[in-house]
């Protein structure tokens, strides 16, 4: 079926534009006084909603040591393969007896489905709130242990971004 | 009479006696070496309750290590004593026992004599749950990441069929696999820990050797200069040859060929591989004296064509050797020694650098022992199929492809083989012991052969 293409011929008064232009203004005028829908990133930062699933963090016990033991079912769990580590005895003397000696996240692999942080059996892996990291090489997004260590240490007292619109902290994150 | 496996009560029973086991058991599976391959796990699963009514503090003990490369985690034992039997019943030796009784009891070995058996690997095997573990696989890897390659063990004549457990093309452990044809349930500790040895020093690239060191070569000018130096050190009539009975059948039998191809005369030995004393125990476990796992396979295959060995090579004028290393396990003999001597130029087939790579002229990179792909022939002439586990590393290539080549640039004659298999057939076709030993045949557990002349 063919399609009738309806043509338009512009009169006098829609050539001159004055009037479209007129009319774009009052449109202009008329948000100056409304709530403003945009924020002035970076100054300000969205708050995402509780249970939003971002940036991955590793969790510490209180005396510093990682709570993750290296039993990999989040990596086994990971439906985008995008978790690799490397389990050995641990160093400490109380505690578990094994920890991870590496672990990675590829952060542009990773399908933030949360399954790793349901799989693990010790606590240990947390998605934050955190969604605004970038950098400039792939390899950038690979994020290794001792950055997850800084996620924890970053967002353990709150969310990040409503301290950081209160003012209390300015910097946020960190890839490698 | 009619037995019912599965009433109210029966389950009743079961978890009851699993509350038992677990009264003073840790239940650190994330922790735990065994998790995905333990008994107490899947039990627990089936009748286990998610708490335990158990109020007190569980028992605590220190891991404690048993010698022989074994660790016991005591909290994790379940005292079925199926080590202490394997050490007294199997092994013969009996270093294990149970310390006292009722609560306070644990697996113990006697005053200052720890595990000291060349079986003792298998206490870590047969232990049901994570309390005997390995010191070399322990923290190491998760169970379900393993593939599992059934092969077979080339470290003495014996054979064992095994299980080569590999991720990543690194192999994470050995084990045992069940086969009444060639081991039984068991494999000496040589035999288990025996890929260590092949991860070290390993030859990537042909090497020849120069004025200084060695220069790196590519495939066809390692080919190119053996055909060369053939043909200027007294040509093919002079070239001798000592098959390893440590490769597998194929590259043996591919050797024979091309070696008679090349002249009528015996101009073929096995090389000499280190011999040691028969070890026998009470379960009749047997790990043979013979460190060249594949000795029979080569004798059947090679036939009244073997020469008595690198002694009656020297009576003639020597030319261009052909070595097949036996993977570091060569006696280097004063006889071999004189030969090396006595050649102008000695080519050596070879995974890993070695003493005899060392007296080489040319070294041919080659498969390692879990790279390879063929049949070996045990003692008891048991032909069982050897599966790689690991992807051969660089530009190393299958041994039997290497003296295929060999064979092509040489006499320009010799089949084409396409894989290991190819070779397998030909052997079938050949060989007439050996016509019924084909791939598909063999199976896991593999065949024996019979009759031959």
């Amino acid at each position: 079926m063919a399609t009738v293409v309806k043509t338009y011929e512009p009169r006098f008064w829609d050539r001159i534009y004055i009037v479209a232009i007129a009319q774009g203004l009052l449109i202009t005028l008329g948000r100056i006084f409304r709530r403003k829908d945009t924020i002035r990133y970076p100054e300000e930062r969205h708050v995402p909603p509780q249970g939003y699933r971002g940036l991955h963090r590793l969790n510490k016990h209180e005396d510093g040591r990682i709570k993750c033991v290296a039993c990999e079912m989040c990596q086994t769990a990971c439906p985008a393969h995008c978790i690799d580590i490397e389990p050995s005895a641990a160093p400490w003397e109380e505690g578990e007896e094994r920890y991870p000696v590496k672990f990675d996240i590829d952060l542009l692999r990773c399908i933030y489905c949360g399954f790793c942080e349901i799989a693990c059996p010790k606590d240990a892996i947390e998605l934050t709130e955190i969604y605004d990291f970038s950098a400039y090489a792939r390899d950038d997004l690979v994020i290794d242990m001792d950055g997850l260590l800084k996620v924890y240490d970053l967002t353990k007292d709150g969310n990040v971004y409503e301290r950081h619109n209160r003012g209390e902290i300015i910097e946020v994150p960190i890839t490698r | 009479m009619v037995v019912r496996t599965q009433t109210e009560k029966v389950v009743a029973a079961r978890k009851l006696v699993l509350e038992f086991l677990l009264l003073n058991h840790p239940l650190d599976c994330p922790v735990c070496d065994q998790a995905g391959e333990c008994f107490l796990q899947d039990y627990s699963f089936k009748y286990g309750h998610a708490h335990s009514r158990f109020i007190e503090e569980k028992r605590v003990r220190a891991n404690e290590d048993l010698g022989c490369g074994v660790v016991i985690n005591h909290n994790r034992c379940i005292m079925c004593t199926r080590c202490v039997r394997f050490t007294s019943e199997i092994v013969g030796t009996g270093e294990l026992f149970v310390q006292n009784r009722g609560y306070h009891n644990k697996i113990a070995f006697f005053q200052g004599k720890q595990l000291d058996n060349p079986l003792a690997g298998n206490v870590a095997d047969i232990c049901p749950v994570g309390a005997l573990l390995l010191k070399d696989y322990v923290h190491s890897t998760r169970v379900w990441h393993l593939s599992q390659t059934p092969s077979a063990c080339t470290e003495c004549a014996t054979g064992c069929s095994i299980t080569v457990d590999a991720a990543h093309n690194r192999i994470y452990r050995i084990i045992s696999r069940e086969n009444e044809k060639a081991n039984g349930y068991f494999i000496c500790d040589d035999g288990r820990y025996a890929f260590h040895k092949y991860q070290e020093d390993t030859l990537t690239e042909p090497l020849v050797k120069a004025k200084k060191g060695w220069n790196g070569l590519t495939w066809d000018q390692a080919y190119q200069t053996a055909v060369e130096r053939i043909e200027k050190h007294g040509g093919k009539d002079a070239v001798r040859a000592l098959a390893s009975p440590t490769y597998p059948n194929e590259s043996i039998f591919l050797l024979g060929q091309l070696m008679h191809r090349l002249s009528e005369k015996k101009n073929l030995a096995l090389i000499p591989v280190k011999q040691e004393k028969d070890q026998v125990f009470t379960s009749g476990f047997k790990i043979n004296g013979d460190k060249g796992g594949n000795r029979r396979g080569a004798q059947d295959l090679l036939g009244n064509r073997l020469a008595a060995g690198p002694k009656s090579f020297l009576k003639d004028k020597v030319g261009v050797l052909l070595l097949m290393d036996a993977d570091g396990r060569t006696k280097m003999t004063a006889d071999l020694k004189r030969l090396i001597e006595a050649s102008p130029f000695a080519v050596v087939l070879a995974c890993k650098h070695s003493p005899l790579t060392k007296l080489a002229d040319l070294v041919l990179p080659i498969a390692g022992p879990f790279e390879r792909e063929g049949t070996i022939t045990n003692s008891e002439g048991l032909v069982q199929w050897l599966q790689p586990a690991l992807q051969i590393r660089g530009p190393a290539r299958p041994d039997w492809q290497v003296v295929a080549e060999l064979d092509q640039h040489l006499t320009g004659e010799g089949g084409l083989y396409a894989f290991a298999g190819d070779v397998t057939w030909k052997i079938n076709q050949t060989i007439a012991a050996y016509s019924q030993a084909t791939r598909f045949k063999l199976g896991e557990k593999g065949q024996f052969v019979t009759g031959v002349e």
